[in-house]
C-alpha cells in the first residue's frame, strides 16, 4: 500500500483501531465523561448566573457607563477590563458583550483543554513503543503513517468531546434562558470549536513530542503537567513570554480577525514545531 | 538464483558495545535460510536491523532489492515475527490479525478470511476472542507467528519461531515454514540445531555479532567431505583398504574403532553418491560390518566447533 492515497488510508486504518482501543481500554472515556461533565457543569453554573444576574449585571454597566460619559470619577466597566487587556478598550467591550455562557465555556476550553489532552494523550507514542506493539504495525506502514494514525485518532476524540459538550451546552442554556441569543451565540460557539481545533492541535502535538521523547507513560504524563505549568507562568513575561503558545492564548479573544488569525497562526506554528521535533525524534529512534 | 538479503558491514553499536559487528551476508532468494548463534551474538538485532525497527551505526543492507532507508517500498512484500513484541492488551487477537490484514494491503474480506485461516494454522482458532492481555507466552508467540504468515509474503523473518512452544504447535510451525519452501525466502533463527538442519538449505553462524561462517547446509556440515562409519561388532578393519582409495584423504578411529571418520577426497565434478557409494563398496569388500552411515558431520558439532 503505498502512494500518499495508500498512505491515508493506512493512517485512517490505524486511527480506526486506536479508537476502539482507547474506547474498550475505558481510560480515554472516562477522560472524555469527566471533561464533558466538568464542562457542562461550568454551563449550568454559568446559566444559572446569567439569569440570576445577567439583568443586573448589564444595569450595573449601563450606569457606569452613563456615570463615566457625564464626567463623573467612576470607571465604565470597559476602563476596569481594559485594564487588566494591556488598555485594550475595544476588547473589554467585545468581551463584555458576549453572552456568558459562551464566554465561560470558551474559557474553560482554552483553560482545561490542554489539561485534558495531557491526560489522554501521553502516551500517544510511547505506549506503542514500550510493549513494541508498534513492530507489528511498523512491518506494514512507515513510522511517519503511524504518527499520523495516532495524532488522527486522538485528534478525531478531542474533536467529539468538544462537539459533544459544545451542543449540550447551547442546547441546555437555550432551553434555560430567555431571550438567549441563539444566532449569535450558535455562530460564535462555531467559531469558538473552529479555534479550539488548531488551540488543541497544538497541544496534542506536545503531548506527542514528550511522548516520544519519554518510554515511561508515567514519566511522561507528570513532564507533561509540569511543562504546561512552566508554559503558562513562562507566558506572564512580557519578555520572553513568547516562546510559550499560552502567551497567544489572550489574543484569540479579540474582536479583530487579523489579531485572532495572527494568535491562532502561532499556536498552528507551535503545533508544526512540537510535531516535527516528535516526527524527528521517532524517525531517529530505535523502536 | 538472486539475493532476497544482502547486508554489507551492518552494524549497530549501543554504546561502546557492538551488538552487530560489520556483518556481511547473503540470504539467497527462495532459501529457507538458518540464522544461528549462542545467546547475545546479535541475531534479534539483525533481524531488528533488517525489518527497519533500529537504525544501523554503519554499514547497510538491501531487502528484497530496497535499502535499509526504503524498506516502505517492500512492506507489502515481507513480513516478520518480532521477538518479544506483544499486540495491544484490550484487543482481541482475531481483530487484531484483521487490523494487520487490512493494514498490509487485504480487502476487508480477504483480512477476515486470512485472520481465520493463520489462527488455524497455529492452532489458535478457538481463541480468536481472547483479549491480548490474557495470552499465555505460547499463544502471544503463536499470534505473532500467525500475523506474519498472513498473506504470501515474498519474505519472512522469524526470530526463533518455535522457542517456548509445546512440540504439537512447533511442529506445525516447522511445517509451515516447510510449505513456505522456494515460494517465499525465509530467513530463521533458532536454538534447535536439528530444526535447522531439517528446515533449512543455508545457514550462517554469528558470534559476538561477527560472522563466523555462511553456506549451504551441505558446506556447514561438510557433508560431501566427511563420512562416519559405524561398524558392527566384531567388524574387521576396512582401514587399510579405505585408506588406498583415492578418494579418501585421511581416517580417523576412535578408541574402540567402532567409529570411522572418513575425510574424502571427492573428485570435482563427480556427483558426491558416487564417492560414497565406492567407499562402501570397498568396506564391504573389506568385510566390514557396517551398522551406520552418516555423511558430514552434525550442524551442532560445527557450531559447537565454531562459536
Amino acid at each position: 500500500m503505498e502512494g500518499m492515497s495508500g498512505y491515508l488510508k493506512q493512517a485512517w486504518l490505524i486511527a480506526k483501531f486506536d479508537m476502539g482501543t482507547a474506547l474498550r481500554t475505558r481510560r480515554a472515556l472516562a477522560a472524555v465523561l469527566l471533561y464533558t461533565l466538568v464542562a457542562l457543569a461550568t454551563g449550568a453554573i454559568l446559566v444559572f448566573i446569567d439569569m440570576k444576574l445577567g439583568r443586573q449585571f448589564q444595569t450595573i454597566r449601563a450606569a457606569t457607563d452613563l456615570a463615566s460619559h457625564a464626567g463623573d470619577k467612576v470607571p465604565s466597566l470597559d476602563e476596569v477590563l481594559s485594564f487588566f487587556l494591556h488598555g485594550d478598550k475595544e476588547m473589554a467591550r467585545h468581551l463584555l458583550d458576549l453572552p456568558l455562557v459562551v464566554a465561560g465555556f470558551f474559557w474553560v476550553t482554552l483553560t482545561f483543554l490542554p489539561y485534558l489532552v495531557a491526560l489522554v494523550s501521553f502516551d500517544i507514542v510511547n505506549s506503542e513503543v514500550r510493549n513494541r506493539s508498534a513492530r507489528f504495525v511498523l512491518l506494514r506502514c512507515p513510522r511517519t503513517v503511524l504518527l499520523a494514525g495516532k495524532m488522527l485518532s486522538h485528534g478525531t476524540l478531542f474533536l467529539a468531546v468538544t462537539v459533544i459538550s459544545n451542543v449540550a451546552l447551547f442546547a441546555y442554556a437555550w432551553s434555560e434562558l430567555p431571550g438567549f441569543p441563539i444566532a449569535r451565540a450558535g455562530l460564535l460557539l462555531f467559531e469558538y470549536w473552529l479555534i479550539t481545533i488548531v488551540f488543541g492541535f497544538c497541544y496534542l502535538s506536545l503531548a506527542a513530542l514528550v511522548s516520544s521523547l519519554i518510554d515511561s507513560g508515567g514519566l511522561s504524563l507528570v513532564v507533561l503537567f509540569i511543562v504546561l505549568v512552566a508554559m503558562g507562568t513562562l507566558s506572564m513575561n512580557n519578555t520572553i513570554g513568547f516562546l510559550s503558545p499560552s502567551y497567544f492564548k489572550l489574543g484569540l479573544w479579540s474582536p479583530r480577525l487579523m489579531d485572532v488569525a495572527q494568535n491562532l497562526l502561532a499556536f498552528a506554528g507551535f503545533g508544526c514545531v512540537f510535531l516535527g521535533l516528535a516526527w524527528v525524534r521517532l524517525h531517529r529512534r530505535d523502536l | 538464483m538472486g539475493a532476497a538479503i544482502v547486508t554489507d558491514g551492518l552494524t549497530k553499536r549501543y554504546g561502546p558495545k557492538r551488538a552487530v559487528d560489520k556483518l556481511t551476508f547473503e540470504v539467497p532468494q527462495g532459501s529457507i535460510f538458518g540464522f544461528l548463534g549462542p545467546n547475545g551474538a546479535g541475531k534479534t538485532t539483525t533481524f531488528s536491523l533488517l525489518c527497519g525497527f533500529v537504525r544501523p551505526s554503519g554499514g547497510g543492507a538491501t531487502v528484497l532489492g530496497e535499502p535499509l532507508s526504503r524498506l516502505r517500498k517492500v512492506h507489502n512484500r515481507m513480513s516478520a515475527l518480532p521477538q518479544d513484541a506483544r499486540f495491544h492488551p484490550a484487543r482481541r487477537i482475531r481483530d487484531a490479525l484483521r487490523f494487520l490484514g487490512e493494514l498490509g494491503g487485504m480487502d476487508r474480506a480477504q483480512a477476515r478470511r486470512e485472520a481465520d485461516r493463520v489462527l488455524n494454522a497455529v492452532g489458535l482458532q478457538d481463541s480468536g476472542d481472547v483479549k491480548g492481555r490474557a495470552l499465555s507466552h505460547g499463544m502471544a508467540k503463536r499470534f505473532g507467528i500467525a500475523q506474519a504468515f498472513m498473506g504470501s509474503p515474498d519474505l519472512v523473518l522469524l526470530d526463533e519461531p518455535t522457542e517456548g512452544l509445546d512440540p504439537r504447535t512447533a511442529h506445525s510451525v516447522r511445517e509451515l515454514i516447510a510449505s513456505l519452501a522456494k515460494r517465499s525466502t525465509v530467513l530463521v533463527s533458532s536454538h534447535n540445531l536439528s530444526e535447522v538442519e531439517d528446515l533449512c538449505d543455508h545457514a550462517a553462524i554469528i558470534d559476538h555479532g561477527k560472522l563466523i561462517r555462511q553456506g549451504s547446509l551441505a558446506e556447514l556440515t561438510e557433508s560431501n567431505e566427511v563420512m562416519i562409519l559405524t561398524l558392527g561388532p566384531g567388524s574387521p578393519d576396512p582401514t587399510l583398504a579405505l585408506s588406498s582409495l583415492p578418494i579418501v584423504s585421511t581416517i580417523e578411529a576412535s578408541d574402540s574403532n567402532e567409529l570411522l571418520r572418513i575425510i574424502l577426497n571427492p573428485v570435482k565434478g563427480e556427483p558426491v553418491e558416487k564417492t560414497v557409494t565406492e567407499v562402501l563398496r570397498a568396506a564391504i569388500e573389506a568385510g566390514a560390518l557396517i551398522s551406520d552411515v552418516h555423511r558430514g558431520r552434525s550442524l551442532e558439532e560445527r557450531f559447537l566447533e565454531l562459536t
